[in-house]
């Protein structure tokens, strides 16, 4: 099992020390609401400063929002979101810093990847992402990046949420998506679900956990390395049974291809 | 000139048209099609700017930002018809002819695919106005990336605008061309290439797990790297 170290003292805050909700404007650029919980980082780093990062590809904006001993946030109209084209694709970070001279720069806690919350928020539609791409005949395909699986469904077939959310695709292609990520994660990767900053994080525990009902991941075992696999198995089989996909495509058949 | 973009069928037909090259190098520019009404429509905010030959990237991307500026436009980072259809429209800087054809590269490069993570910042055009736009406020500091000619991506891209965290950050951009750009001849630094990029990429992805490198001059972050680095951090 791979084992991560951390010398250098930095520590990760966790979801409920940061939350960051989104406000789209219905013109102009979206804007958005920090709820930071610094009191267990300590007085004796009072000083340090806190930053927080919005960004998509190329773009970030960074903000100041004073210190740990102090915070202040910026007045709302300095907290819009103004170099992004589409807010749905802003992912924040947030980094306390360091402010002593000899060790300025330094990062004593942080936050990455954080997706915020919006006006409809919907924490499962963040487990799979779905985009459009030239698959040169294939319908779709599976892929992963740094955020987690992504769907990716040919332009031909029409738009990717029409095809993704559509009855057949859900009950046919959602399974093999649960069951290829889960792998992925789980067992090629050997994540345990534990990392907050994994994607594999909130699927246990936003999803397998509290919607099925699932339990931690066995543990890795090369005595038995096909528990985990089994898991999996375990999983997915709840995920159809759940949701009735197999009763979900029959009912999308015409009338007479019932009998 | 009114700058416009293709749609679904125009970026189909560009797509044909490098196809094309690809079995025969020295097939026409199909010029027609960057006017065809029925492949291409006008952008939403009208851009006007007249096509010239460009000194390197930064002179393009300052050319496409004064366009955007004089009318109080916004380039969109995020449209597959506008890019390819500037990637036509330049055609002859971004896939030159040499040695009496073209050699088309990856269709990435032309029409870029936004979607796709690992190839999104591929395209010749978007890529580079996407980072001066990041570092418009002081694009000099994004010159190792900016200085070179339209049709070379280059390994330096490849490792710096491939990772979000580097390529947005002023202080990882401005630290990769202190350390690898000789601003007095304009040009990289000899060796600033291939394996030094990918090793800086992979350091400087682990320095902004320690360090908030936003926050440091590039003078100190400089002083951070190993002594691998020594041969560039020396050099003038």
């Amino acid at each position: 099992m791979p084992t991560r170290l951390n010398y250098t003292g930095r520590r990760k805050l966790t979801g409920s020390e940061v939350q960051i909700r989104i406000f789209p404007e219905p013109s102009g650029p979206a804007s958005f609401d920090v709820s930071l919980d610094l009191k267990n980082l300590g007085t004796e780093i009072g000083d340090a400063r806190i930053f927080i990062e919005a960004y998509h590809q190329s773009l970030r904006m960074r903000y100041d929002f004073g210190t740990v001993a102090l915070p202040l946030p910026p007045p709302p109209e300095l907290r819009r979101l103004s170099e992004f084209e589409d807010w749905r694709h802003v992912l924040f970070r947030v980094k306390v810093t360091d402010a002593r001279a000899s060790t300025r720069g330094r990062l004593l806690a942080w936050r990455n990847k954080i997706r915020p919350q919006g006006p409809k928020d919907d924490p499962e539609a963040d487990l799979v992402r779905f985009s459009n791409a030239d698959l040169d005949g294939l319908l779709w395909v599976l892929e992963f990046d740094d955020d987690g699986p992504v769907v990716k469904i040919d332009s031909r077939a029409g738009d990717r949420f029409d095809v993704g959310g559509d009855d057949k695709f859900i009950s046919a292609i959602y399974p093999e998506v649960m069951r290829r990520s889960l792998v992925y994660a789980f067992v090629d990767q050997q994540e345990n679900g534990d990392d907050e900053e994994h994607w594999s994080f909130n699927w246990l525990e936003g999803f397998l956990k509290p919607k099925l009902g699932i339990d931690n991941p066995p543990p890795l075992d090369e005595m038995d390395p096909h528990a985990r696999v089994e898991w999996v198995d375990e999983a997915v089989r709840v995920f159809a049974n759940r949701n009735k996909l197999s009763t979900l495509w029959s009912t999308q058949l015409p009338a007479e291809d019932l009998s | 000139m009114k700058l416009r973009r293709f749609n679904d069928d125009g970026v189909e037909q560009f797509r044909s048209y490098l196809a094309t090259l690809k079995i025969d190098p020295t097939a026409p520019l199909p010029e027609g099609l960057l006017t065809n009404p029925s492949l291409t429509e006008p952008m939403d905010g009208p851009l006007e700017a007249e096509p010239r030959t460009f000194l390197n990237r930064l002179d393009f991307a300052r050319w496409l930002q004064d366009a955007a500026d004089s009318v109080g436009a916004r380039v969109s980072l995020l449209d597959t018809g506008f890019w390819s259809w500037l990637s036509l429209l330049l055609f002859d800087q971004v896939c030159p002819i040499s040695k009496g054809g073209r050699r088309v590269r990856d269709e990435v490069r032309y029409i870029p695919r936004f979607s796709d993570w690992k190839r999104r910042y591929r395209h010749h055009l978007a890529t580079s106005y996407s980072i001066f736009y990041a570092h418009r406020d002081n694009p000099d500091r994004a010159l190792l990336l900016l200085s070179g000619s339209l049709d070379i991506l280059g390994e330096m891209t490849e490792q710096i605008a491939s990772r979000q965290e580097l390529v947005s950050c002023p202080g990882t951009m401005g630290l990769a061309t202190l350390l690898f750009f000789d601003s007095a001849a304009g040009k990289l630094k000899r060796g600033a290439s291939g394996d030094a990029a990918a090793r800086l990429g992979v350091i400087l992805n682990q320095y902004t797990r320690t360090y908030d490198i936003a926050v440091m001059q590039p003078s100190d972050s400089l002083r951070l790297l190993p002594k691998e680095f020594d041969r560039f951090r020396n050099a003038s």
